[in-house]
């Protein structure tokens, strides 16, 4: 046997013969397998790469008794959403209003790089509406920007409004939502100096 | 939640060989679908359902490792050094382990559905967005491909 697709040396395909093995289908050609060396060799060859698949298939794999546990207590630390919440087009690129500069501006040494300040919003937005209990930011929602970017090169100071689920407490969602655009900023666009004002200008019931 | 348990953790250990790799994957896919069941309908079954988090999960982890690892790739020529290897409990599954982690993962996902959960091929459709007969072909590409990756090992 050899490459995929491959011809035996009486001139029949591999392929019929991996899945008359592989899903005990019929023999295609039971006369001339009767007869062939080559087919009844591969045959054999094949029985005993599944018998070895089968045997891996029986095998007892388990995982950590505490595995559901641990997912458990993940859950419980997480608000349930009522919906999936895929990011809307607006969430993606928010509205925003730009001060200052209109792109963060890198400089390298074989060129500058400017990033405008629609993408620096558009990866905080995304970032700001992954943590559990955002519930949207409220630029979604009306046509005010939810979004404010104030720019001077490589340092930008971004204002998210936000509209949080009634519930845990606000100054700690503000911190998780600091700390993740933050993190996000400086990991996609390359700044240096970010500052993250968090505005919660909403709060609303999960139903 | 823990009469599925032993399956997600089966499928993602197969797809991603390392024990440690398949428990996060599976915690993951269990918080997912949690979060996601009020969007749960059953046009399909549970199972299903699941498996396709997992599975996805699973794709994910596995598209970020070929990130991380690219500079490395020359380490993954070697086929006796596997994560999958540890995974392998047993001297007679430790050829097709290795050749089931040879597979792209595009073809692992089919191969360890079909011939180590025993899933339809409708099943699979479902759970990787595919028709049967594209199941049947990616099948049909991986069992070919393991026989081929099988044999340095016998």
């Amino acid at each position: 046997m050899s490459a995929p697709g491959a011809v035996l040396a009486c001139g029949r395909s591999l392929a019929p013969l991996v899945e008359q093995v592989a899903e005990g289908q019929p023999t295609v050609d039971p006369e001339h397998q009767a007869e062939c060396r080559h087919c009844r060799e591969a045959l054999v060859e094949l029985e005993a790469i599944w018998s070895e698949v089968g045997e891996l298939a029986r095998e007892d794999v388990r995982a950590r008794s505490d595995l559901v546990a641990a997912a458990m207590h993940r859950i419980r630390t997480v608000p349930r959403e009522r919906e999936p919440r895929p990011l809307s087009a607006s969430q993606v690129r928010p509205p925003v209003a730009t001060h200052g500069a209109r792109h963060a501006l890198l400089e390298g040494s074989g060129g500058s790089t400017r990033i405008a300040a629609g993408v620096l919003a558009a990866i905080a937005g995304a970032a700001a509406v992954a943590i559990p209990g955002v519930r949207a930011l409220v630029g979604d929602r009306s046509a005010e920007p939810a979004t404010h970017v104030e720019l001077d090169g490589m340092s930008v100071a971004i204002t998210l409004e936000l509209e949080a689920q009634l519930g845990p407490p606000l100054p700690a969602l503000a911190t998780a939502v600091r700390a993740a655009v933050l993190a996000e900023l400086v990991a996609q666009a390359g700044l240096a100096d970010v500052i993250v004002h968090v505005v919660v200008a909403n709060v609303a019931d999960a139903r | 939640m823990r009469r599925h348990e032993s399956a997600a953790y089966r499928v993602a250990v197969r797809m991603l060989g390392r024990p440690a790799d398949a428990e996060e994957a599976v915690q993951d896919a269990f918080v997912a679908a949690w979060r996601a069941l009020p969007g749960f309908r059953a046009q399909s079954r549970f199972s299903t359902w699941m498996h396709r988090i997992t599975v996805n999960r699973c794709l994910t982890v596995i598209a970020g490792r070929r990130v991380l690892a690219a500079p490395l790739s020359g380490a993954e020529a070697d086929p006796g050094h596997g994560p999958l290897e540890a995974a392998a409990a047993r001297e007679g599954t430790r050829a097709v382990t290795a050749a089931i982690e040879s597979l792209t993962p595009e073809q692992r996902a089919p191969f360890v559905l079909r011939e180590l959960e025993g899933l339809s091929y409708d099943e699979i459709g479902e759970v990787l967005d595919l028709s049967p007969a594209a199941v049947k072909g990616r099948l049909h590409r991986a069992r070919l491909e393991l026989v081929e990756a099988v044999r340095p090992w016998r």
